[in-house]
């Protein structure tokens, strides 16, 4: 778990919670469909680090701020985001959860570090699993990440993975 | 906005300022608003240019040339976020500290620009400062604002002729380091022979030359 500092954003507290060796992500997916998880649950097999997440979740506060979401919540918005189509039912498909899922990165944004803190309390007590401490990357699978987001060799051969996913996200307009 | 930034640079395009973005070094390019235009005209345009400059680096990364990563591009005040890189010196001060890997350094940079027009994309302003040179040895080009898609071998005459007048100005006394840059295009880029005609040709327009042939 950790804190994402974005400075285009300072008001807002944005933190991230990895989860491991899930074995509820069915019950979460109906804890979610009744709009009882404050936090947004993502599949980790897609999300490369933490920086490759938060540059989404920068893009989606600014759509916010602006007024120009493309969804409804803030929360689809980093999905949105997150993906290369402009579709949320295909991007939820590729980065929500799914009744398998054992890995989960779960996003907590407020306003205030009590506010984060309590909704992550809340989270634990949803989430069953094992909370990671904080680590520099996720637990992504290579193979799945290029098909997902189209990296060519060409493309790795030149900068790291991450940095590859981070141009395709923030370029896409 | 941001809360931390200094200005360190101002084009005729634009300002860029050194910040941060998610505590890693970041440079914000910020577009100027041009009055003397429409309105409209000018939101237009500069949505257009923006759009481009990050299509062509993006274009520029498929075709395995460095570029800095883009982390985020801001439409409402047209302003870019790129990764800073710390460990690079531009290629015209490289030069001017004359070291023994100028020519490796020139060919490897001519390598990558070969790699661009293989992939017909025409950086549109390549001068020595838009050049870098990692501390590696590795050349990252930088500020594609001016690039476009061309496979017309006259653009690509012209994108090296711009580059060979901004090279020979600054470093005059340098033709073996624009030589090595040649050597390293040829051997990237197939189609290399065309393109050298053309810059021939090229070479023999412009002001107070005959164009008797």
């Amino acid at each position: 778990m950790g804190r994402l500092q974005l400075e285009l954003h300072p008001a807002k507290h944005v933190h991230y919670t990895v989860f491991r060796e899930v074995t509820n992500a069915p019950a979460l997916l109906s804890l979610i469909k009744s709009g009882k998880c404050a936090s947004l649950l993502l599949n980790e097999s897609n999300l490369v680090s933490p920086f490759h997440l938060g540059v989404a979740i920068n893009k989606a506060l600014s759509a916010e701020a602006s007024g120009k979401m493309k969804s409804r919540s803030v929360m689809t918005e980093i999905v949105l985001c997150l993906s290369l189509v402009n579709g949320i039912s295909q991007s939820l498909n590729t980065f929500g959860l799914k009744p398998d899922t054992k890995g989960i990165v779960a996003v907590t944004i407020g306003e205030s570090e009590v506010e984060i803190q309590g909704q992550i309390d809340e989270l634990k007590g949803q989430v069953e699993g094992v909370v990671i401490a904080e680590e520099d990357s996720f637990g992504y699978v290579e193979s799945e990440v290029c098909r997902v987001y189209g990296v060519t060799k060409e493309e790795q051969l030149v900068d790291s993975l991450e940095g590859a996913v981070v141009m395709k996200i923030a370029t896409k307009i | 906005m941001l809360t931390q930034e200094k200005l360190i640079k101002q084009g005729a395009e634009g300002k860029i300022y050194e910040t941060t973005f998610m505590g890693r070094p970041c440079l914000a390019k910020v577009r100027f608003k041009k009055a003397y235009r429409h309105p409209v005209l000018d939101e237009k345009l500069t949505q257009r240019r923006l759009t481009q400059e990050c299509r062509a680096i993006q274009k520029s990364r498929a075709l395995g040339v460095r570029t800095p990563t883009v982390y985020f591009v801001d439409q409402i005040t047209s302003t870019i976020y790129l990764e800073h890189l710390r460990d690079s010196t531009v290629l015209k001060d490289f030069i001017d500290q004359q070291s023994a890997s100028d020519i490796t350094a020139c060919e490897a940079v001519g390598k990558e620009l070969g790699k661009l027009h293989s992939g017909d994309l025409i950086h549109g302003d390549l001068t020595t400062s838009n050049i870098l040179i990692r501390d590696d040895g590795t050349p990252v080009i930088i500020d594609f604002g001016l690039s476009t898609t061309s496979s017309l071998v006259e653009d690509k005459g012209v994108d090296l002729y711009v580059l060979e007048k901004a090279f020979l100005s600054t470093h005059p006394k340098c033709e073996e380091l624009l030589e090595a840059i040649w050597v390293g295009y040829r051997k990237s880029y197939s189609s290399h022979k065309k393109i050298f005609v053309k810059l021939d040709e090229i070479r023999l327009r412009g002001r107070k030359r005959s164009m008797v042939g």
